[in-house]
């Protein structure tokens, strides 16, 4: 298992673009070192596997899960086959780290969890965000009491078209036809990182409701989302506009995403993640009838992924529980299909009452 | 006007050529698969000749795409097809204002903004006669003494009451908050042919307004529904720049509103814990409808507002208006402190269209002191404050009210709203308990 090891080896199963920011994340890192890649992509393993140095090479991922040597798995295939490689990977004795969502069907996560359960493997849901340092700064003020209780958080997602385009056509495409799926770019896959914040940065959600537009046959915006956390005041909300033409500013994707925690005592402001849209600092916290400014906090979004994942080999060193837990993500899956069947049907749902079966009932048929 | 008129002219061939390429993508995409395919090829072909850089140009991608799997014909079918005319034609039109005709770099720029309208005395002074004892009725009197044009008297609903003719002792009726008999009142004076401006508080619910504008119909007489932030000309320049198609089309509109517990020259008004949309802080459906039109369904969840510890509302919506939906979120915050020449009641308000974001951050409070409204379209940052000439004192909405009000009475009148948007926010605002009690989303 590697407990004692000084030093991790990580096999990579799924190599796409986002695995760019997951390979520098390893780079310079003393408890883990990236050592294997698998791809069914011939080109693109050959190609990953001299870009990156990796000489372990293997098309056939159950082949990795064979290697002694490999103590974590990190799984970054499309989402729907997440549950047999990520089963197999436990049975295998490994560690998993899954990239979110963890999957398209509440028992496919579900067949993940128990499998975590009976294998001394940890598993976790990678979803960058509540490790970008602006974010994980805002959760900070918010417990130490510098805005007093929240009273409303609110997340806001723009899509602009110019200003970044990182990813292949290929990929905005696939994204974009998971809506004909029950799913979607807006709310189920890019939004999965805000309903993670979401539930990050005040807790379990009680109940949801609202509207979800689709624009050219495929998006899943504009839409307007609140819901009610569970045994607390708060109320929140996720705010998805159609701003197509808007520059915005970024290395990664052309994503507008901000966040406003309004307090009893204070307001908290993040204006950055993924791109940017205003020369504001990523966090201001207005107190007392000032603004401070963070000025002085790394707002790149590669900072995320880099913190996110050494984490997890930390967490298996020091043996605790990572923070985005198998049941934190499926708790995010239901989330968000409690968003987006409250949208079709226009009836409050709770997240917790989520099954397949309202799935396929309400999204699917 | 004449800005207005050049730059419709200057976008006059932008909107044309939009509809062209809209029309003509359209077209294409109707050809054969075979057609549609070999076309989007020249295109890649031309487009690789042109590019530079180390990427795929979009069209190359759809072209090679096309080649591995000729299904997806079918989706750009559809992608271009089932899409709702009016959105793709802002987008195809942003594109060419804001990207393929502008310059490369973001800007500031600062143009005109709102003065404040002077009419010209060509008669008597108007005469007000106002009822109400709150803070809008102060500011109101406050306006109306100090505009050249009218003579102001303050009545009390007991003293307006009692008099025989209205019309004998004034030319216009000011009714500044909820009365008793505010109906019985408009209707006399609308019946004498007094003018009347009934503050939006005091319309109890949208069958009142009907009558009342049953009646000026039938009186000939006008009637305005009274909402400060109609007046209030950062809220005008706004509307003025959605008019003009700044940020293309408006896609969701948010409206944050906070009421402090200290930093105002006026201790706040706390809010009925159960009912705090009758708070003036609050009542904002009429701001949303202003910038969204009129509502076609809503969700929301209240909690209870708290006097000591505060609280919180969301009321989310669905305009009638395709593809377009607000969000109107209220809260309490009792410990906050909020800078105020009045009372510590905050506004907020982002509108994202397809080019872009305004935002709005003034009202009574001056929680920050940025610009008033900033946007951001396109490649460009504007914003509007100072340098512009804006006014963001919260008292300039009386004096255009005032000024407004003038010439209402004077018989010019000029409309801010149309009916059909003040009745449905007034729905949504009568219905909004029943809509968070409700599991549904309630239509209005």
């Amino acid at each position: 298992m590697g407990l004692q090891k000084e030093n991790l080896k990580v096999g990579m199963i799924g190599i796409g673009d986002i695995t760019s920011l997951h390979y520098k994340a390893y780079q310079n890192f003393e408890h883990a070192e990236l050592a294997a890649i698998c791809d069914l992509n011939d080109q693109w393993l050959q190609q990953r596997s001299k870009e990156w140095g990796i000489s372990k090479c293997y098309k056939d991922y159950k082949e990795l899960l064979k290697d002694p040597e490999i103590d974590i798995v990190e799984v970054n295939t499309p989402h729907d086959v997440h549950k047999m490689i990520v089963v197999d990977a436990l049975d295998a004795g490994k560690h998993v780290a899954c990239q979110k969502p963890i999957s398209t069907t509440i028992a496919d996560a579900e067949a993940m969890i128990e499998a975590s359960k009976r294998n001394p493997g940890r598993f976790r849901v990678l979803e960058n965000f509540v490790f970008y340092p602006p974010y994980r700064k805002a959760k900070e003020l918010m417990d130490s009491g510098e805005i007093g209780e929240p009273l409303t958080v609110r997340f806001k997602l723009g899509n602009g078209i110019f200003g970044s385009r990182w990813v292949p056509l290929k990929s905005e495409i696939w994204h974009l036809m998971e809506t004909d799926r029950g799913m979607g770019q807006a709310v189920f896959d890019d939004g999965y990182h805000k309903l993670s914040m979401a539930i990050f940065l005040v807790g379990e959600i009680e109940s949801v409701k609202g509207f979800i537009d689709r624009s050219f046959s495929y998006a899943d915006l504009p839409a307007q989302l609140i819901w009610r956390y569970k045994d607390k005041r708060t109320l929140g909300s996720f705010d998805i506009a159609l701003q197509t033409n808007l520059f915005t500013r970024s290395k990664y994707f052309g994503a507008d995403e901000r966040i406003e925690i309004v307090g009893t005592k204070g307001i908290i402001n993040l204006t950055r993640c993924t791109g940017q849209i205003v020369d504001d600092p990523p966090l201001i916290l207005y107190k007392e009838g000032q603004r401070y400014l963070f000025d002085d906090i790394e707002a790149d979004w590669q900072a995320s992924f880099t913190a996110g994942i050494r984490d997890f080999p930390i967490a298996i060193k020091e043996n605790r529980e990572t923070l985005l837990t198998g049941q934190r993500a499926l708790d995010i899956l239901k989330f968000a299909y409690a968003l987006i069947i409250t949208a079709k049907i226009g009836v409050e749902m709770k997240p917790a009452d989520i099954t397949d079966d309202m799935v396929r009932e309400y999204l699917l048929k | 006007m004449r800005a207005k008129a050049v730059k419709s002219i200057r976008e006059f061939p932008i909107r044309v050529f939009s509809f062209l390429v809209i029309k003509g993508l359209k077209c294409i995409v109707k050809l054969p698969d075979a057609a549609l395919i070999k076309i989007i090829g020249w295109a890649a072909a031309y487009s690789k000749k042109r590019n530079h850089g180390n990427k795929p140009t979009p069209l190359m991608e759809v072209s090679e795409m096309l080649i591995k799997d000729p299904n997806m014909t079918k989706m750009i079918r559809r992608f271009l097809l089932d899409s709702r005319e009016s959105q793709f034609f802002s987008i195809v039109k942003g594109m060419i204002k804001h990207h393929a005709l502008a310059e490369d770099k973001s800007f500031e720029i600062y143009l005109p903004g709102i003065s404040h309208k002077k009419i010209s005395v060509d008669s008597r002074q108007i005469c007000v006669g106002l009822v109400g004892d709150g803070f809008d009725a102060r500011m109101l009197h406050k306006a109306y003494e100090e505009n050249e044009n009218c003579r102001c008297s303050i009545f009390t609903e007991e003293q307006i009451g009692g008099v025989q003719k209205i019309a004998a002792i004034a030319d216009g009726l000011e009714i500044t908050r909820r009365l008793r008999t505010a109906e019985s009142l408009v209707s006399s004076a609308l019946e004498q042919g007094v003018a009347v401006s009934i503050h939006h508080s005091a319309i109890e619910s949208p069958d009142m307004l009907q009558r009342l504008i049953n009646q000026a119909e039938h009186t000939r007489t006008s009637l305005r529904i009274f909402y400060p932030y109609f007046y209030y000309p950062p809220i005008q320049k706004a509307k003025e720049l959605l008019a003009d198609d700044m940020i293309g089309e408006v896609t969701t509109i948010h409206i944050r509103a906070t009421i402090g517990g200290k930093g105002g020259s006026l201790e706040p008004e706390i809010p009925d814990p159960e009912k705090y949309f009758d708070h003036p802080a609050f009542d904002h459906f009429i701001l949303l409808a202003f910038f969204g039109g009129a509502f076609e369904k809503a969700v929301s969840y209240l909690n209870r507002m708290d006097p000591k510890y505060g609280g919180q509302g969301l009321v989310d919506c669905k305009f009638e208006y395709p593809g377009r939906y607000g969000l109107l979120e209220c809260s309490f915050a009792p410990e906050m402190y909020i800078r105020s020449d009045h009372y510590p009641y905050d506004l907020d308000v982002e509108i994202a269209g397809t080019d872009g974001i305004l935002w709005l951050q003034r009202g009574m409070a001056k929680r920050v002191q940025s610009p008033p409204i900033t946007i951001r379209a396109g490649k460009q940052y504007c914003a509007f404050g100072v340098g512009s000439g804006l006014r963001e004192d919260w008292e300039e909405s009386y004096k255009n009210a005032a000024d407004h009000f003038a010439d209402m009475v004077r018989g010019n009148c000029r409309r801010v709203m149309q009916n059909k948007d003040i009745f449905s926010a007034l729905e949504l605002k009568a219905k909004i308990f029943d809509v968070a009690q409700s599991s549904k989303a309630v239509n209005l």
